[in-house]
């Protein structure tokens, strides 16, 4: 759970049941005769929730049966596959016109392997893009991606039934740490052999981007100075924020090797844990594939050192389309992009109703239009993550990779107790500063500025 | 095996070895020793890790199997549970009747095929030149050559990944079969076989007047059934199981290979763990029986090399 | 070789010339034309990357800019990097772990099946074998199963012992030995398979002449099979330590070098890095370096064995 899980998962778990989907066959796609006099756009996408993987179909679809001019050529790459797959074709000169990508954009829009989007559409709908997602699809003030949701990357879920078994309220869920140990020693005597209180991440990719904003929040800064000259991960806020995995671990609350496949809410949805750390898209995959737990499923930020529930409770991802600096037919890419996200708000409606009111739209348009949808009402954890936990989300760590990982091999081994937590921080530091000065990040900093 | 091991040569087995007589008594001991205790604690102990390996060579495979027929929760489920609860064959009815599974698999065989025949061509050929023939430039070329097996794959996987694509081979057949072909490991082993060819048996072909085409052809062929083997399974193998490359190199899912496609299946439904084994099951299936079938070749080519 | 060969008694050499083909004046021609395919193959698809992947080495290039000169940037980079000096010696421990393992198991396996009756040798040689046709994708999809840590059959049968659940793949302590079981298990059909080969090559009559002097099995086995079946151990060390220390399909499929790079053996090391990076020159530096160590310690197991072979 890598690098690849941090690209693939930062706003969707990596993969869920597709038993319900229509499209069984791995890497599947239509044969198209009527492809034929038509501009074919290279399209590539990942594997997302079942509702999600259902509705890029229909769209694609859709989009290909309402033109005549292009012909979208989509082709789903699992997470697994992705990052070599993309890079390879990169190196070859033979990338998808267009693709879809998670997290910052500012190393590969720097780098010049996105292509600027402002002569490609026109400002007017430029301009419909709010503000949280305009910052996501920037870089240096011009556009490389057509945002299409925010989401929060972690929010806790937790089980109302085992909750009322335990002896706990079902409607409050811990909100700080000692609340957490306490809901977790509560749950553990009903959990057994193999089922924990919490499921959490317990491996340092993972550790790597769910715990920024904790990091953020627990220390009131990132493990780098703001203009990434020194490394500053040495900080007694920091062992704390180990300290508490490390408690949990011990006590055996969460599990020593992740649960099953992936990063997903699946043993959730089988009762092995009562609660579950996740991004705000762990709700589409349980309404999806586990029907039966929704209406015991509860929402809420996740716990915070302090209970502190008005800062940095998360993180928040983004998923967004963008265009390779080579691609061959960008106009016409951007056609079908104008079309499905920056077009009729209803051609996204299904999108944001069917994975269960969890992720912000990038448009207020499509948000009011979500919102108007029937089912809104019924979904009430949409008000916990859009009025709770979005608004005191932090953007995503902008710097290279290799920092979130240098902190989540540190929370790991201090979790493991391999190392004491100011051990494993300090080395956590060395490994920081050595990729400030190895990538010269001081200049890239300001040149991201700039 | 320890017990096997233990020492037996006796003072009286020393003073008997030279003696005619001896030859009588010891075909005699050799019959009345299947009674004695050590050579049934030794029929034991083989019976015994015969059937240790059986079970450890084999035993991930039948779980695989198993799991195969169990339901998705029940796979890794809490509380353990060794057998289904129900034995159902939804999941290998499933992956069966995928008919792009089944061309996934029809599509690798062929492959592999054409790959390990092409394998064994040019890699035979080129151990024999370097083992029998004096040639020009042969302490640079061998050196070469040698050297292309300690280039890690993943030295030149992306710069390979730049010369198919400059050739336009990405998502053909050829991408697949031709770049790895010729394998310096291969040739390596066929040549060490080749150099343990008496030298008497090539010298009586030329005698016949055969060229070093017809020495090789019908003298050293005949004889390499053994290393032929080795390099064929190998280079089946190699073929049936890559997995980084195909990924990289081919995208059109009429082309996919078994092992993408499992991974890919893995990458999409990563919670349908009963048809997960299942469709592992069946990948691995059709592969063991053919080497099912084969193994008795095998075994016969390993007697004929033996008995030369 | 070239080496070796050059050290080797006047003697030898005259055996030496002796099995080369009679007319070998002709012969450069035909070693051509025998030599054609795989110098071409090789040369495209292997020499070429390779003086490639050199040349890029020096370049910072990220596939869409233009490439900058930056001399040996990349190469001082991985040489600072105490990352990839763990990975090597990650992959080290990994051989340590599997190869001489390996080769043991596969000899007495070997030995076992060549010892008893022939039904008996069959099902043996059938089962040993049949794991090697297995691919490493499948390998892992069935061990990370049965390596579960709250529903796996492993923890279920320490849990019978009174043991309590073990994260084999999530503990850094088990995890490179979790991984060097299944390539235990993958690789051994096929040396076993080798290994029985060589066995049945060596004469019988060679058996029956120790056992007529009493000869035991270890003794058997130390002064007629072992060094009859030198050149076949030679291959199977050879590249077993090499096909091991590159091992990274495994690990990526199972923890993609996890937990804490754990697993993150030295090709898995350079390919995180390659789709990691943003930049290129990194990861083939790397993996140049990689080439370099593992050049080094091959030619050194090459030399050590190969003298003894010498020697008699």
């Amino acid at each position: 759970m890598k690098r690849r899980t941090f690209i693939s998962t930062a706003a969707a778990a990596t993969a869920t049941g597709l038993a319900a989907c229509g499209s069984g066959t791995p890497g599947e796609r239509a044969d198209a005769p009527e492809a034929e006099g038509r501009t074919t756009v290279e399209f590539w996408g990942n594997v997302f929730t079942t509702p999600e993987n259902a509705w890029y179909e229909q769209i694609v679809e859709d989009f290909n049966a309402a033109q005549e001019d292009v012909y979208i050529n989509f082709q789903v790459v699992p997470g697994d596959a992705w990052d070599q797959k993309l890079k390879a074709a990169q190196a070859a000169g033979n990338a998808p016109d267009l693709y879809i990508q998670a997290g910052r954009l500012d190393t590969a829009a720097r780098t010049g392997t996105l292509m600027p989007l402002d002569d490609l559409f026109d400002s007017a709908v430029l301009d419909s893009v709010n503000d949280i997602s305009k910052e996501v699809s920037q870089y240096q003030g011009q556009w490389y991606a057509f945002p299409l949701l925010v989401e929060p990357q972690m929010t806790l879920y937790w089980n109302k039934d085992l909750f009322e078994q335990a002896g706990l309220d079902p409607d409050s869920p811990p909100t700080s740490w000692d609340e957490m140990y306490e809901a977790c020693e509560a749950l553990s005597p009903i959990m057994g052999n193999g089922q924990f209180a919490l499921n959490t991440a317990v491996d340092s990719g993972t550790f790597g981007w769910t715990t920024v904003a904790a990091q953020m929040h627990v220390a009131g800064h990132l493990p780098i100075s703001d203009d990434w000259t020194t490394a500053d991960a040495e900080d007694p806020a920091y062992e704390e924020l180990i300290v508490f995995y490390k408690t949990l671990q011990e006590n055996g609350w969460i599990p020593r090797q992740a649960l099953g496949e992936g990063n997903s809410a699946q043993a959730f949805g089988e009762g092995k844990v009562a609660m579950l750390s996740q991004g705000s898209w762990g709700m589409s995959e349980i309404a999806a594939d586990y029907p039966d737990l929704v209406p015991v499923t509860g929402v809420a930020p996740w716990v915070q050192s302090d209970g502190d529930m008005s800062h940095s409770v998360s993180t928040i991802g983004n998923m967004k389309w963008v265009v390779d600096a080579k691609a061959k037919e960008p106009e016409a890419a951007a056609s079908f992009m104008e079309w499905v996200l920056g077009g009729d708000p209803e051609v996204l409606r299904p999108f944001f109703v069917d994975t269960q009111f969890t992720k912000a739209p990038a448009r207020d348009e499509v948000t009011e239009v979500v919102n108007s949808d029937p089912a809104a009402a019924e979904a009430s954890w949409s008000d916990v993550v859009f009025e709770d936990i979005v608004p005191n989300c932090i953007p995503e760590a902008q710097y290279p990779w290799d920092i979130n990982e240098a902190m989540g091999d540190a929370i790991q081994a201090g979790m493991l107790g391999q190392l004491s937590p100011s051990e494993a921080l300090a080395e956590a530091n060395a490994e920081i500063q050595k990729v400030i000065e190895r990538e010269d990040l001081a200049e890239i900093r300001a040149e991201m500025d700039a | 095996m320890t017990v096997t091991a233990s020492p037996n040569t006796t003072p009286t087995d020393t003073v008997l070895r030279d003696s005619a007589q001896a030859e009588g008594l010891r075909r005699t001991a050799r019959r009345r020793r299947m009674l004695e205790p050590r050579w049934i604690a030794t029929f034991v102990m083989k019976a015994f890790f015969s059937v240790i390996i059986l079970g450890l060579a084999l035993f991930p495979l039948a779980w695989m199997v198993i799991s195969g027929f169990k339901i998705r929760t029940e796979v890794v489920s809490t509380p353990f549970q060794f057998f289904p609860e129900v034995w159902q064959w939804e999941n290998y009815v499933q992956i069966l009747s995928d008919p792009s599974f089944l061309r996934t698999l029809a599509i690798t065989g062929a492959g592999a095929v054409i790959f390990t025949t092409g394998s064994i061509a040019v890699n035979s050929m080129a151990a024999y030149a370097f083992a029998r023939l004096e040639f020009k430039g042969k302490r640079i070329v061998w050196p070469i050559v040698l050297m292309t097996m300690f280039i890690p794959g993943m030295t030149i996987l992306l710069t390979s990944f730049i010369v198919v694509t400059n050739l336009r081979m990405l998502d053909t057949m050829a991408v697949l079969i031709i770049p790895g072909m010729a394998a310096a490991a291969h040739i390596f082993f066929v040549r060490q076989f080749y150099l343990n060819i008496p030298s008497s048996l090539e010298e009586a072909a030329v005698v016949d007047g055969c060229g070093r085409w017809g020495v090789y052809l019908r003298v050293f062929l005949p004889l390499s059934k053994a290393p032929f083997v080795v390099v064929g399974i190998t280079s089946f193998m190699a073929y049936w199981n890559n997995f980084v490359w195909p990924v990289m190199t081919i995208t059109s899912p009429e082309l996919f290979q078994v092992q993408q496609y499992l991974a890919a299946f893995r990458g999409e439904r990563s919670s349908e763990l009963g048809l997960l084994m299942a469709g592992s099951a069946c990948a691995a299936a059709p592969i063991i029986i053919i080497f099912l079938i084969f193994q008795r070749q095998i075994i016969a080519n390993i007697k004929m090399a033996g008995l030369k | 070789m070239a080496t070796a060969a050059e050290r080797t008694p006047p003697a030898a050499k005259a055996r030496a010339r002796a099995r080369v083909h009679p007319s070998r004046r002709k012969d450069t021609g035909m070693a051509y034309i025998m030599l054609a395919p795989v110098l071409v193959l090789l040369g495209i698809f292997v020499i070429w990357p390779a003086i490639q992947a050199v040349y890029l080495s020096f370049f910072d290039w990220s596939f869409y800019t233009d490439s900058e000169f930056v001399g040996w940037k990349n190469f001082r980079n991985v040489l600072i990097d105490d990352n990839f000096w763990d990975a090597i010696v990650r992959g080290l421990q990994f051989v340590l772990m599997t190869v001489p393992l390996s080769l043991v198991l596969s000899f007495l396996v070997a030995s076992l099946a060549t010892s008893v009756s022939r039904k008996v040798s069959t099902v043996l040689k059938v089962s040993i074998y049949i794991p090697s046709v297995i691919s490493g994708v499948i390998a892992s999809i069935t061990f990370v199963i049965i390596y579960d840590y709250s529903g796996g059959l492993l923890n279920a049968l320490i849990n019978i012992f009174g043991a309590p659940n073990q994260a084999w793949l999530g503990d850094p302590r088990w995890a490179l030995a979790a991984i060097a079981v299944p390539a235990v298990w993958l690789g051994l059909g096929i040396s076993t398979l080798i290994m029985i080969a060589a066995m049945l090559d060596i004469p019988e009559s060679f058996y029956e002449a120790a056992e007529l002097e009493g000869a035991n099995w270890r003794q058997k086995t130390m002064y007629i099979t072992i060094p009859q079946m030198k050149n076949v151990l030679l291959f199977l060390l050879v590249t077993g330590f090499v096909g091991s220390i590159q091992q990274f399909e495994l690990p990526l499929v199972m923890t993609e070098g996890g937990p804490n790079s754990a697993t993150e053996l030295p090709n898995l090391f350079i390919f995180n890095h390659f789709r990691g990076d943003a930049y290129v020159g990194y990861s083939i530096a790397a993996a140049l370096l990689l080439f370099v160590v593992l050049g080094t310690i091959s030619s050194i197991i090459f030399r050590i064995v190969n003298s003894e072979k010498l020697v008699d």
